[in-house]
């Protein structure tokens, strides 16, 4: 392989390099090989490696340039690393001096907001306890009607048989229908009351995971 | 090569062949020679360390025809030759050092042997 060779493969091979940076490397050889003179032609060629390695050289620098930056920046991000941890530190005492300073007002108002936020959700949930309660009794308000109106239809059916008939007919239809209705609130509280009683308690210990957790971290930093 | 040399020290070695060269700065094959002239590096390994420093402002690049062709020429920058005395300082620091270390250790051994 001669010289001119050589350089084809290695352009061919840098095809995937930005053109610039391709350009400048092709020439820095160009006049590496010229300045070596053609009778050291061969030994150049023998000490810059095949043009795969010398390609692969080349690549590399680039990917370092981008990635790592350069030597000097080095040592200056030496010294810079070392300064990091201090403010982490000053900042955590600044927090608890603004904390125990803020306390007196900060501490009720949080607890406030957070009572009425509880008594929200109190409430919220007696609504809807009240609602279904309500469901229920006029279930059972049909039921009994029902079964009132059935029991007045069989006394009365010898001294009104025609009338008695009409209200034990009246009494079915309504306690059919307050078997439904019965049945349907049931259905209503099978559904709505699981998930709201385990919302509850999911909601009571995730707080108080929470909080632990905050607790921890606090001491934790407050020890190292 | 016994020791490895490392990015920074390379660079340092390299800023000082160049600046020895003068205001004018020299070119990429004679820049290898020199280097090659203290430490045993490829070749190849040159030009990474060249673009290193160029992006880094510590080089830079001009062109001059020589036997009717262009050639490139490096020459140090004023960062370059701040750098340069950053290394120097650094490496007599380092290298006093070392050979402090050695230099008790060979003592020790001499009055070992008495």
């Amino acid at each position: 392989m001669d010289r001119i060779e050589y350089m084809k493969e290695l352009e061919l091979l840098l095809a995937n390099i930005p053109s610039d940076e391709r350009d400048d490397a092709i020439s820095y050889y160009n006049d590496y090989f010229d300045a070596g003179g053609a009778e050291n032609e061969e030994a150049t060629i023998k000490a810059l490696g095949t043009p795969e390695e010398l390609a692969a050289t080349i690549k590399l620098a680039g990917n370092q340039l981008d990635k790592y930056g350069t030597s000097t920046k080095q040592i200056n991000t030496e010294y810079e690393s070392k300064t990091p941890k201090k403010r982490s530190v000053g900042w955590i005492i600044l927090f608890i001096i603004c904390a125990v300073f803020a306390a007196p007002i900060l501490l009720p108002v949080l607890f406030g907001l957070f009572m009425a936020a509880v008594a929200i959700a109190i409430a919220i949930i007696a609504v809807i306890f009240a609602v279904l309660l309500a469901l229920v009794a006029a279930g059972i308000g049909v039921l009994i009607s029902g079964i009132t109106g059935l029991v007045v239809g069989i006394v009365t059916i010898l001294s009104n048989p025609f009338g008695a008939l009409v209200v034990i007919g009246l009494s079915c239809i309504g306690l059919a229908l307050g078997v439904l209705f019965c049945m349907g609130v049931a259905k209503i509280i099978k559904i709505t009351l699981p998930p709201i009683f385990n919302g509850c308690i999911k909601l009571i210990k995730s707080t108080a995971k929470w909080l632990w957790g905050k607790i921890k971290l606090a001491l934790g930093r407050r020890s190292s | 090569m016994v020791f490895n040399t490392g990015a920074a020290l390379l660079d340092a070695i390299v800023l000082a062949v160049v600046a020895k060269d003068g205001v004018d700065g020299t070119y990429g094959y004679k820049i290898t020679q020199d280097v090659r002239s203290v430490i045993e590096l490829s070749e190849s390994t040159l030009y990474p360390v060249l673009r290193r420093l160029q992006k880094d402002d510590c080089l830079e690049t001009y062109d001059k025809q020589f036997s009717g062709r262009n050639r490139r020429y490096y020459k140090i920058t004023e960062r370059g030759t701040a750098q340069l005395n950053l290394y120097r300082t650094e490496w007599l620091s380092y290298s006093s050092k070392v050979t402090g270390i050695f230099s008790g250790k060979h003592e020790e051994d001499k009055n070992g042997q008495n």
